[in-house]
């Protein structure tokens, strides 16, 4: 869909709005873009923490192939005498580039280049549709792990009280998730000084009754929520690699995505599969699209809210799934979640944040079409 | 002024826990504390006794976030005064051995938190205004690039200790999922107060409770 397209959806979606007819119906008869695409994305990294014993682990896309990303293949160059290589982290089948220099190396030399080359199709599951027998089917064992707390995703307390006052009499978890899914894009809000993606302290959030943040949060209290109903639900972290083709600036970034990462979540519903949801876009829509601090009830606001519920524009790539992830080698606690590249030297962590101090820059670009 | 809308969520790159000691499982023994006192292990304690355990724990862990996230102070129920042994940031090692005998203010603090940029100047003078009488401030970053807080400390200085909390075993330790994050110890070393997020320190209580105990 061009943005034409998309701006002709959002004007007849606010006037069939007003007329009493549902926006998702205006969704759901539009068309996302069904080709596939190839994108490569480059990360480079130069070690400036003059520690010995450098380290650093990069996120790459996930491996396997699915019907919105496939082909991923990553290769990487290392300076400095140092080595490396691509690490499955056990658990949440958590892919990472290690790389490390000996001691001797220069601190000019300590610089790694990981490339990957990967495909991504526009994905969307159409809910308007009754469930499928043929629908892609998950294992109970990784529909277990995904209903489990973590760290900083807990399903008790206010968590499962506030999820079960969202859910109180509803069935299915179609019905449930959209249910929580309305109540996070309602009750939660983008703050841009949030560093990164922010955190997902979820108890914390619904506590202080603090609800502003990033993407990481926004998605982190769906997925609690959603787990905490009995809904199979998991966080999917990833980075922006293109614009969007939908006409939101506020939903993509081409070239230079140093700062471009971005979480999204995902639940299971049985003749459905795993179904793609994006609370948080909604709220950067509203706080980012021009000419910013858009209300609810603009159309383009409305339009992403209704999209965002069954579909991923993929000019975003995924790394993975991760919750509490240990990275290989390292001597020190676990990260909540792997989406920067980590690193560290014997003088301890370095800020996986700080793009400039670390040093990293990270490029996407689409190879063809 | 700053109020419980202005807590700043910790920062997404923090080691805050590890698989074998989550930050909620820590945050549960530290905040469980004041429970774990009044109730009598229980050894061979049903599924049932065992999970409204664990429900009443839960419920009393967030009552006390509340209460630190509120308006005014909390009276700290965690339990002993964790370490906190870090260099500054010349790289020289401290500990709280050096405050003994000092009332101390501890604050957790980042480049990009913005009610600790509003709270660090009042606190420094309150530290500058009471040193006579034994009052110190102690500034603990999180985490952040050395060249970063050098910065930023060129344009705010601190007026207390400043210490660099690189890997995050600070901020495990002290419980803080929000920022800021003050503690006020006693002259025994022990915490009295904590707070999580800004404060509105015109209000004349807010700094009262601290020099109370000078």
């Amino acid at each position: 869909m061009d943005r034409r397209d998309f701006l002709r959806l959002t004007s007849v979606a606010g006037a069939l709005s007003a007329g009493g007819l549902g926006l998702e119906q205006v969704a759901r008869a539009a068309e996302l873009d069904s080709g596939w695409r190839t994108f490569e994305l480059v990360t480079e990294i130069q070690v400036r923490d003059p520690g010995k014993q450098a380290r650093v682990w990069v996120p790459v896309p996930f491996a396997q192939n699915t019907g919105y990303q496939r082909n991923t293949q990553t290769t990487w160059q290392v300076q400095g005498q140092g080595t490396a290589a691509l690490v499955r982290v056990p658990g949440y089948d958590v892919q990472t580039v290690v790389a490390q220099w000996p001691d001797g190396a220069a601190d000019a030399q300590r610089s790694v280049t990981i490339t990957s080359r990967f495909q991504t199709r526009d994905r969307r599951v159409d809910l308007s549709l009754p469930p499928n027998r043929r629908a892609p089917r998950e294992s109970r064992e990784t529909l277990r792990r995904y209903l489990q707390p973590t760290a900083l995703l807990p399903t008790d307390g206010i968590v499962k009280a506030t999820s079960d006052q969202i859910t109180r009499g509803l069935r299915g978890n179609v019905a449930k998730a959209r249910a929580i899914y309305e109540w996070v894009v309602d009750n939660t809000h983008r703050v841009a000084d949030t560093p990164g993606c922010g955190l997902g302290d979820v108890r914390y959030m619904l506590v202080t009754r603090n609800m502003g943040g990033k993407c990481a949060d926004i998605s982190a209290v769906f997925v609690a929520l959603s787990r905490a109903a009995g809904v199979p639900a998991r966080d999917a972290y990833g980075i922006r690699v293109a614009d969007s083709q939908l006409g939101y600036k506020s939903l993509g970034k081409s070239g230079d995505v140093t700062h471009a990462q971005h979480c999204r979540a995902e639940f299971y519903a049985e003749g459905y599969g795993w179904v793609p949801v994006d609370p948080a876009d909604v709220r950067k829509v509203m706080l980012e699209e021009p000419p910013r601090n858009l209300p609810m009830d603009n159309p383009q606001v409305q339009a992403a809210r209704v999209m965002l519920f069954g579909s991923w524009e993929m000019n975003w790539v995924a790394y993975n799934h991760g919750h509490d992830v240990s990275l290989p080698g390292s001597l020190l606690p676990a990260v909540p979640f792997l989406m920067y590249p980590n690193g560290e030297t014997r003088a301890g962590r370095i800020d996986s944040l700080d793009a400039d101090d670390f040093r990293y820059r990270i490029h996407a670009r689409r190879v063809s079409a | 002024m700053p109020t419980t809308s202005a807590i700043a969520s910790t920062r997404a790159g923090s080691p805050r826990k590890s698989g074998a000691d989550p930050v909620n499982a820590f945050r549960r023994r530290l905040l469980r504390a004041g429970l774990a006192g009044a109730a009598a292990p229980v050894l061979h304690a049903s599924r049932a006794a065992a999970s409204a355990q664990n429900a009443a724990a839960v419920s009393a862990e967030e009552a006390a976030l509340k209460a630190a996230t509120g308006p005014d102070w909390a009276t700290w129920q965690g339990g002993p005064t964790p370490a906190l042994d870090l260099p500054d940031m010349q790289g020289r090692p401290h500990s709280l051995d050096e405050f003994r005998a000092s009332v101390t203010l501890v604050t957790f603090w980042a480049t990009w938190c913005a009610p600790c940029r509003q709270e660090i100047p009042i606190m420094s003078a309150l530290a500058a205004r009471y040193r006579d009488k034994g009052l110190r401030l102690v500034a603990v970053n999180d985490a952040e690039a050395p060249e970063r807080i050098g910065a930023f400390l060129a344009k705010l200085p601190i007026g207390g200790l400043v210490l660099h909390d690189r890997n995050g075993a600070a901020m495990r330790g002290w419980h803080v999922v929000g920022m800021p994050a003050n503690f006020v110890l006693d002259r025994n070393g022990a915490i009295r107060l904590w707070h999580l997020g800004g404060m509105d320190w015109t209000r004349p209580a807010i700094a009262d409770a601290v020099t109370a105990l000078l």
